[in-house]
């Protein structure tokens, strides 16, 4: 379904809102050139229905609309006020759905397909029509009709509301005269001729016939009020980027200050952002120093995407909070990179994240504090490289939890619990079979009580003996030793990497 | 979509009130399952804290948290006193997805990544791994940030459970002893089949501990 909301007299209406009706009222173009405001030569552009009835027409000079009728209001155009009237009519539109059209002069339709729309929309006419009238007063009349173009005819009729479905269609089209479609001249002349006087005559044409002897343009008329062709609407689009930049004019030198000066920005922004049906995906924060100095930049991610101005601004602050900087702070902008808001299964008794926003906030903290190369999960790699693994950051993509599958290779005893780095130890070898025998570390300090190996491992020898590739390049002999101590004894793993230097890389625990 | 999610809670609220089985799918169930045999035997109580105490290096402590990790259906964070977590051990590299690790480097900030973690309430079981920090630094965790961690498990419904080599909290919902040091022969053994004794305190309020109870559970 569609609607049109249609503001009689839009020009009029935009000047002098609801008392555009009271008397006789013609508006004329300013002339800029001469710089006066009412030129007695400048040209009547739109008239209320008392100057009408006054036999006054658009394109008299104001003099001439005086001459009729003594008392005429002449107001001047101006097309600011005409701008700011179009925009209040698409916010309010914006309010009902984002799928809407400027469709001319104070004419806005909306696509109200994807939107919950009951009782033919009478409900939300009136909405309409109570909100313009009470908050702005204009005075509006709304349309409802399955096509656009039939929405715009019943808006014209409408006192202020009307839908017309199903069978009120051919009934509202029998009544309708045939000068509402606007058709263009010449075919307006022959459709006289042809005694075609209400928009049900012209309907009732067979149209093949109506295109073979009228052409293509009629035709599409036909089609368009038989409700066979729907034309798409030029709908009004979102910006792709909301920012906001801001000059301070003296130089912020504490962290409270920016924040609170991005507080103000980012609760416009979310504002915006709201008014497009958007939810921020990404923030872009960049903060400008004294000419010597390079600007600082950084990009945050919201995980569930959102316009919560609390919420966007904590992570802003946890980010902040530990922020440095040698140079006061002159500038700032920020800008949103909007996306479409998550939308997510809710599970009925768990779900993995209550709050993802919340848990981002929480990581940013942890990354600003530890570094966010000791804050993730963490992925092994393929290799046999001793302690080769990375971290990946925790990030929306992997919120979903990870279903258990069984084991890919069997585990034995206890699990390692590394030294990072690994400590240096003294190592005293038996002299029978050159096996440890007694070791001294900062860790442990004991005799060897029982071992297994030794192992030799090597990798990456493939790689050459050339530059570069001499550190990537590994060979180890590792031991498994139990050590017996009162205290500090167990099972630790001992290495032996070059010739008589020895290291504890870790403890069975 | 806020109304969604209503709806979603209010059939949640009636479902539980209606059937009681549900009730063991619903927040209100007090033993978080840990999905380990010998924990859950025990009832890891939910929102609480709990202290594994093992004053030997290979006591096993690593091997409870290696298999917590492993049988985790459900993201966990693990606070890493000193780093020394060694991902490549894990038999099944697939359950390191559920795992948020956090390299710490001193004690203050392993409480402090832990109360915020608490605080932020998203994940519900969080490891803190505390056994290969020194002695003075543990000592210099104060009794407060123990309570105040206490008291954020409580109100967030996390469960931390906490690793030292000596007794370090000083009141938890439960604390289990490891008594054993396990000699070489145990690289015999199937991580999993590995034959952990517990030993749990009864009233663990304060430092006087009452008469200990003896529990052997097999993994």
């Amino acid at each position: 379904m569609f609607a049109v909301i249609y503001l009689p007299d839009f020009f009029l209406q935009a000047q002098c809102r609801d008392s555009y009706k009271a008397a006789p009222m013609a508006l004329v173009e300013t002339d800029v050139l001469s710089g006066e405001k009412k030129d007695s030569k400048a040209r009547i552009v739109a008239l209320n229905g008392a100057a009408r009835e006054s036999h006054i027409h658009v394109g008299m000079t104001a003099a001439q609309g005086q001459a009729r009728y003594g008392k005429l209001t002449v107001l001047t155009r101006s097309k600011e006020i005409e701008q700011a009237t179009s925009e209040l009519l698409l916010r309010l539109a914006n309010e009902f759905t984002p799928y809407f059209e400027l469709s001319g002069p104070g004419i806005c339709t909306l696509d109200l397909m994807r939107a919950r729309c009951t009782d033919h929309g009478w409900e939300l006419g009136w909405q309409i029509v109570e909100e313009l009238a009470a908050a702005h007063s204009l005075r509006a009349q709304v349309g409802f009709a399955k096509t656009p173009d039939l929405a715009l005819m019943i808006a014209k009729q409408a006192d202020p509301v009307r839908s017309v479905t199903g069978d009120g269609e051919d009934e509202f089209l029998r009544q309708l005269p045939v000068t509402a479609l606007n058709p263009p001249v010449d075919m307006a002349m022959v459709l006289n001729l042809w005694g075609i006087e209400t928009v049900g005559d012209f309907f009732a044409l067979p149209g093949g016939d109506v295109a073979d002897r009228l052409g293509a343009e009629a035709f599409d008329l036909w089609e368009r009020v038989t409700g066979r062709k729907s034309r798409l609407l030029h709908l009004v689009r979102s910006p792709k980027e909301f920012s906001q930049m801001l000059d301070f004019d003296d130089e912020i030198h504490a962290v409270e200050p920016l924040l609170f000066s991005l507080r103000r920005v980012l609760e416009a922004l979310c504002f915006s952002l709201r008014e497009a049906w958007q939810t921020a995906g990404e923030i872009h924060l960049q903060l400008f120093f004294p000419k010597n100095a390079a600007e600082y930049e950084h990009h945050f991610r919201v995980p569930d995407p959102t316009t919560d101005v609390e919420l966007l601004f904590r992570i802003l602050h946890a980010h902040l909070e530990n922020f440095v900087t040698k140079a006061p702070v002159i500038g700032l902008r920020l800008k949103i990179i909007p996306a479409r808001s998550t939308k997510r299964q809710s599970r009925l008794f768990e779900s993995s994240l209550v709050d993802s926003n919340r848990f981002a906030e929480t990581l940013a903290r942890l990354e600003a504090l530890l570094g966010s190369e000791n804050v993730g999960i963490p992925e092994c790699l393929d290799s046999h490289r001793p302690d080769s693994f990375r971290m990946m950051p925790f990030r929306e993509n992997n919120v979903e939890p990870v279903e258990i599958k069984p084991p890919q290779k069997v585990a034995l005893g206890l699990p390692l619990c590394r030294f990072r780095p690994p400590v240096f130890a003294e190592v005293t070898l038996c002299p029978k079979n050159q096996h440890p025998f007694k070791i001294r570390s900062a860790v442990v300090e004991g005799i060897i009580k029982e071992l297994r190996g030794p192992w030799s491992v090597s990798g990456d020898w493939w790689r050459g003996t050339g530059a570069g590739n001499h550190e990537a390049r590994w060979s180890r002999v590792e031991w498994d030793v139990e050590i017996s101590h009162p205290k500090s004894g167990g099972l630790y793993r001992l290495v032996c990497e070059k010739k008589s230097e020895w290291k504890l890389e870790g403890v069975y625990a | 979509m806020r109304t969604n999610l209503q709806k979603i809670t209010n059939l949640k609220n009636l479902l539980c009130a209606k059937y009681g089985s549900a009730q063991s799918f619903a927040s209100t169930c007090e033993i978080y399952e840990t999905g380990v045999n010998c924990l859950d035997e025990l009832g890891i109580k939910r929102g609480g804290i709990h202290e594994f105490v093992g004053e030997s290096p290979s006591s096993g402590a690593g091997w409870i948290i290696h298999q917590v990790l492993s049988a985790s259906r459900k993201h966990l964070a693990l606070i890493d006193g000193r780093g020394g977590f060694d991902p490549n051990s894990i038999a099944d590299s697939h359950c390191l997805g559920n795992l948020l690790w956090v390299k710490c480097r001193h004690a203050i900030d392993a409480v402090k990544a832990a109360d915020w973690l608490l605080r932020d309430g998203n994940l519900r079981l969080v490891l803190l791994d505390l056994r290969f920090i020194p002695e003075g630094e543990l000592r210099r965790i104060t009794t407060s940030s123990w309570y105040r961690l206490r008291a954020l498990a409580a109100e967030t419904d996390v469960t931390l459970l906490v690793f030292t080599r000596e007794k370090a909290v000083p009141r938890t919902d439960t604390r289990i002893l490891f008594q054993q040091r396990f000699p070489l022969s145990v690289f015999d053994q199937k991580r999993e089949e590995i034959e952990m004794t517990l030993m749990v305190e009864s009233s663990p309020v304060d430092a006087s501990f009452e008469p200990e109870r003896r529990m052997d559970r097999a993994g």
